[in-house]
């Protein structure tokens, strides 16, 4: 195994991931070896330097917004949970009925036959029409004695 | 079954369990915006992306097998969701590292300071140069610990290929704090 290939183990070795017999091996070449020895020091104190770096503290903001987030999530799952297959076949074929029931009466009401005008008249008056069968009349030609009636009876 | 105790109760929260959910986010928020931070630089940006990265983790609880560490599985949907932002128009990755570090306030020792903040430098130009792979392998295992074969299954990677991504990036940071010893301005992404 050559240098180059001895070093490329270095950073494993340092992080304790060779395997014992590559280790072994690496060993016996940092013994021999100062310039491999060198680059090892300078690697074990590099990586000691850089792992020591202080990292960012979370801030309490972030705990609320994921909580507050996650919260939101969990709600509209047991939401979508809650209409399960079970649950909607139902709902689906009560909502399909209606539409087939709103399909089928409509031409049904639209081609029912209309009222003719006469008899809507009598529909809107009938009040009025009740009246006048009470007092004796029959048409709008005694309306016309009843209007001068007065008349009539002052005739001596 | 991994025995992992975050396995168990992420299933709860597969479950709906949102008191759940909320112990896992306190135990594991500092991570992820750590990683986070380090894969964009910037702190708001990376308690946005942190946001978004455990509301993704609720949503998908009910995708989780426990044959798999949480922690791999929590940073398996990290780096997925880290790698598709950045790769969103002007969110590119390199434009997100081209711009200085969000550096931590300023211990007391005036030289010590000055060696936090340029180290981070350092650090920060090397990983604007890494590729995104190399960037997230080296994150999960420098700040986070994880083991290769963790890292391999976050990555969907050999360990072999790990192990490489590991070193070749481990080199660029070394590249960059022998230029910062020498005097020399950190470089900036090239990647």
């Amino acid at each position: 195994m050559n240098r180059d290939e001895l070093a490329a183990n270095l950073t494993a070795y340092i992080d304790g991931e060779l395997p014992e017999l590559e280790a072994k091996r690496l060993e016996e070449a940092l013994k021999v070896d100062s310039e491999l020895a060198a680059l090892e020091r300078t690697m074990r104190a590099t990586l000691k330097a850089v792992e020591a770096l202080p990292s960012p503290e979370p801030s309490q903001a972030l705990r609320r917004a994921v909580l507050s987030r996650v919260a939101e999530k969990s709600a509209f799952q047991k939401l979508a949970a809650y209409f399960t297959l079970p649950r909607l076949v139902p709902a689906v074929g009560l909502a399909a009925a209606a539409a087939v029931a709103v399909v089928v009466w409509q031409p049904w009401a639209e081609g029912r036959p209309g009222l003719d005008p006469e008899t809507l008249f009598v529909a809107q008056n009938i009040e009025v029409l009740e009246d006048l069968d009470v007092i004796g009349l029959e048409g709008s030609d005694d309306l016309d004695i009843v209007t001068s009636l007065h008349e009539l009876e002052g005739t001596p | 079954m991994v025995e992992d105790p975050d396995a168990a109760l992420f299933l709860k929260v597969a479950q709906g369990d949102e008191s759940a959910f909320a112990t896992l986010f306190d135990r594991h928020q500092q991570s992820i915006v750590r990683f986070a931070y380090r894969y964009v630089g910037s702190r708001a940006r990376a308690e946005e992306l942190a946001q978004d990265i455990f509301v993704k983790l609720f949503k998908n609880a009910k995708s989780y097998r426990p044959d798999a560490k949480f922690k791999t599985f929590m940073f398996r949907v990290a780096t997925n969701h880290c790698l598709n932002e950045l790769r969103r128009p002007f969110q590119h990755a390199e434009t997100a590292m081209s711009e200085p570090p969000d550096t931590q306030e300023a211990p007391e020792r005036p030289d010590a300071a000055l060696d936090g903040v340029r180290l981070e430098q350092a650090v920060h130009a090397a990983l604007g140069g890494m590729s995104e792979r190399e960037r997230a392998a080296f994150c999960m295992c420098r700040f986070e610990g994880l083991p290769y074969r963790d890292i391999a299954e976050a990555l969907d990677a050999s360990e072999a290929a790990v192990k490489s991504l590991i070193h070749r990036a481990t080199l660029q940071v070394m590249k960059q704090v022998e230029l910062l010893k020498a005097g020399l301005q950190p470089a900036r992404s090239e990647a």
